[in-house]
């Protein structure tokens, strides 16, 4: 029996120690140096644009355009703004919410496929500046008047509502 | 993002204080040379990781780091000289005959894991923590900390809103090091953050290089440690700042630290091994699960050998030092239940996690067990059939892995791992099939460097083969 053992436990070591070596053989022949090497000597900032442009290019989006949301957000907003984001592609919406919640925290990012009839109303009554993010222009009838334009980019728009004094 | 003089310092310091707490233990650089800097990084880790714990109990953190380096170092030096008073050091080791072109093959081998593991690390920070548990959980839990300066109002508030941060519950010393680094930032860093926990992959790495070494054969120990560092699992831990491999580093050191104990009676091992529960505790909440599977083992085997049982209760001094993971315990449980924070696993719409099971048990039971048997069990480039292998080993050498309690304890202690794992799976009260995509494979792996150092241990033990056995020690 120890011997039967013995001899299926170096046959699957073998097997898999194999696959070990190869691909292990793989990943170190695959390192990029001039990678590892902007891995060391890049800015934070040029970190987080490749990382968004990468989640963008696996999405098949155009690239570069969250980071810009990003700049652009963390700029011209309130820490405690409210900022909707409005898109026709939902899961490209969804990547851009679950980034710049990370990103804009203590910002809250909300995701709408579309503004509700009552949107200002509701957005009025939550008390905390409204920014709204127009990918590829949805609702621009709608927006214009109540809300200012502050960013017009790469096919998006970042609107401010105004409140009901203005 | 922190300059050369700021990283050094984010490293050195807890390193340095790991030091001084693994001479408290009585461990120094000659009684496990081989995995003494990764033992240092992991105490060291979860030391500075109760200190700044203690300082935003204590109101916030202070606005230069300076205080909490200073605290970290004169702590260190304390745990050193006490160490040096009134703790005997553990006898290193007895050499072993072993080949130089064997030792050589080991080390490059070793050297060259190391490396991989390194610039995986290096590459992995080309990009900021954005998605995944790494951010959802563990950055978003520590921004909130750390905007909020510490268990404030604000922090309670944004605990007590359902949309700030998914798992409330989970323990702090994933966070608690990434607050580490933010305190040497100007801002609040992105990458560098997941640094610390980066780096248990490394340590990893060197506390099964050095468990290895003594059990089998060097050629066999460096197969064993390819076989460690080559699945994509493990390749995706070092690059990421989640928590799931820092569970599986403390119940690896508690499984190999409890073995030496019992094997050398030096009582520094047995101290370890209970560090590396409290340090798996403190992690994330599976290592309850181990936990509770370690007992469940604990009364099988008492009922399968009650005389040895019997005779293996007797009290060590050792044994005190149960204690930290029970403080742990506590600290965590008690942090939780005084800030009202609940799980979202344990209880759902007021049910328990038991009537889930039996609920979900004919809609999820098939659907978890074909997933698990074709991604994570007989998945090569994942699991290198390791759960399957040890299970082989456990059946055709029952009598002699049943007969000895360093075999059979751990063997049962992760089969009732496993089993909870998939029990927890089924009855989730949240679409099963996200879950199996999302978490599975990752929370399955959780053991795997157990699952390693068993099947090593066993080679060993029984001398299962000769080719992986090591010859015997020098005279």
């Amino acid at each position: 029996m120890n011997r039967l053992t013995g001899f299926l436990l170096l046959s699957v070591l073998f097997v898999t120690g194999t696959n070990s070596l190869i691909s292990l053989g793989k990943e170190l022949g695959a390192l990029d140096p001039v990678g590892l090497g902007e891995s060391i000597t890049l800015g934070e900032e040029d970190r987080i644009a490749r990382g968004l442009a990468l989640c963008e290019r696996k999405l098949s989006g155009p690239e570069g355009r969250e980071f810009e949301l990003y700049r652009s957000l963390r700029s011209h907003s309130e820490e405690d703004a409210q900022v909707f984001l409005l898109g026709s592609d939902p899961l490209r919406t969804l990547a851009a919410q679950s980034h710049l919640r990370i990103l804009l925290h203590p910002r809250t990012i909300w995701r709408l496929d579309r503004l509700p009839e009552d949107w200002r109303q509701k957005a009025n009554a939550l008390g905390k500046p409204v920014y709204l993010v127009e990918f590829d222009r949805t609702e621009r009838v709608a927006l214009e008047g109540t809300c200012a334009l502050i960013h017009s980019g790469r096919s998006i728009h970042i609107w401010r509502l105004r409140s009901e004094q203005d | 993002m922190l300059t050369p003089f700021e990283l050094l310092r984010v490293l050195l310091i807890p390193l340095f204080l790991g030091m001084g707490t693994l001479r408290l233990l009585g461990i120094q650089v000659k009684s496990d040379p081989l995995a003494y800097l990764g033992l240092s990084w992991v105490l060291g880790a979860f030391a500075t990781a109760l200190l700044v714990f203690l300082w935003l109990l204590s109101g916030s953190l202070p606005a230069s780091p300076v205080p909490l380096e200073l605290s970290a170092l004169g702590l260190a030096l304390l745990c050193g000289g006490l160490g040096r008073g009134f703790i005997p050091a553990a006898t290193p080791p007895k050499p072993r005959q072993v080949s130089t072109a064997e030792n050589v093959l080991f080390g490059t081998v070793l050297a060259l894991l190391l490396l991989l593991v390194c610039m995986r690390i290096i590459d992995a920070s080309l990009f900021p923590v954005l998605i995944g548990d790494e951010a959802d959980h563990w950055a978003m839990k520590t921004q909130i900390l750390w905007e909020s300066g510490g268990f404030t109002e604000t922090w309670r508030a944004a605990m007590a809103d359902p949309a700030s941060v998914y798992h409330k519950d989970y323990p702090l010393l994933n966070p608690l090091l990434q607050i580490w680094v933010h305190a040497h930032g100007d801002e609040f860093l992105r990458v560098a953050n997941r640094l610390p926990i980066q780096l248990f992959s490394l340590a990893g790495v060197l506390i099964l290089a050095g468990a290895l070494y003594r059990l089998l054969r060097p050629s066999a120990a460096a197969l064993f440690l390819c076989l460690a560092v080559a699945p994509g699992w493990s390749q995706i831990q070092a690059r990421t700042g989640d928590a799931d491999f820092m569970v599986g580093l403390g119940a690896l050191i508690a499984f190999v630290y409890a073995i030496r104990g019992h094997s050398t009676r030096e009582p520094a091992w047995t101290r370890l091994a209970f560090i590396g529960v409290a340090f798996m505790l403190w992690s994330k909440n599976e290592s309850l699960l181990y936990l509770l599977s370690f007992l469940g083992a604990l009364i099988l085997w008492s009922a399968l050998r009650p005389r040895r049982f019997r005779a293996a209760l007797r009290w060590k001094r050792s044994y005190a030092w149960a204690f930290i993971p029970l403080f742990i315990l506590i600290l965590h449980h008690g942090f939780n239940r005084y800030f009202g924070i609940t799980s979202t696993f344990s209880k759902h719409e007021e049910v328990s996690l038991l009537t889930l099971l039996y609920g979900n048990l004919a809609d999820n039971g098939p659907k978890v067990l074909a997933y698990f048997s074709s991604q994570v069990f007989f998945k090569p480039a994942h699991s290198n059939f390791l759960f399957p292998l040890m299970l082989m080993l456990m059946i055709s050498l029952r009598r002699d892995v049943f007969g000895r309690a360093s075999l059979a304890l751990p063997a049962m202690t992760l089969c009732i791992a496993m089993i909870g794992v998939l029990g927890v799976l089924i009855a989730s009260p949240v679409d099963v099939q996200w879950l199996l995509v999302t978490a599975a494979e990752r929370v399955s792996y959780q053991l795997y460097f157990c699952w390693l150092f068993w099947i090593a241990l066993t080679t060993s033990q029984l001398r299962v083969s000769r080719a992986l056995s090591p010859r015997p020690l020098a005279a």
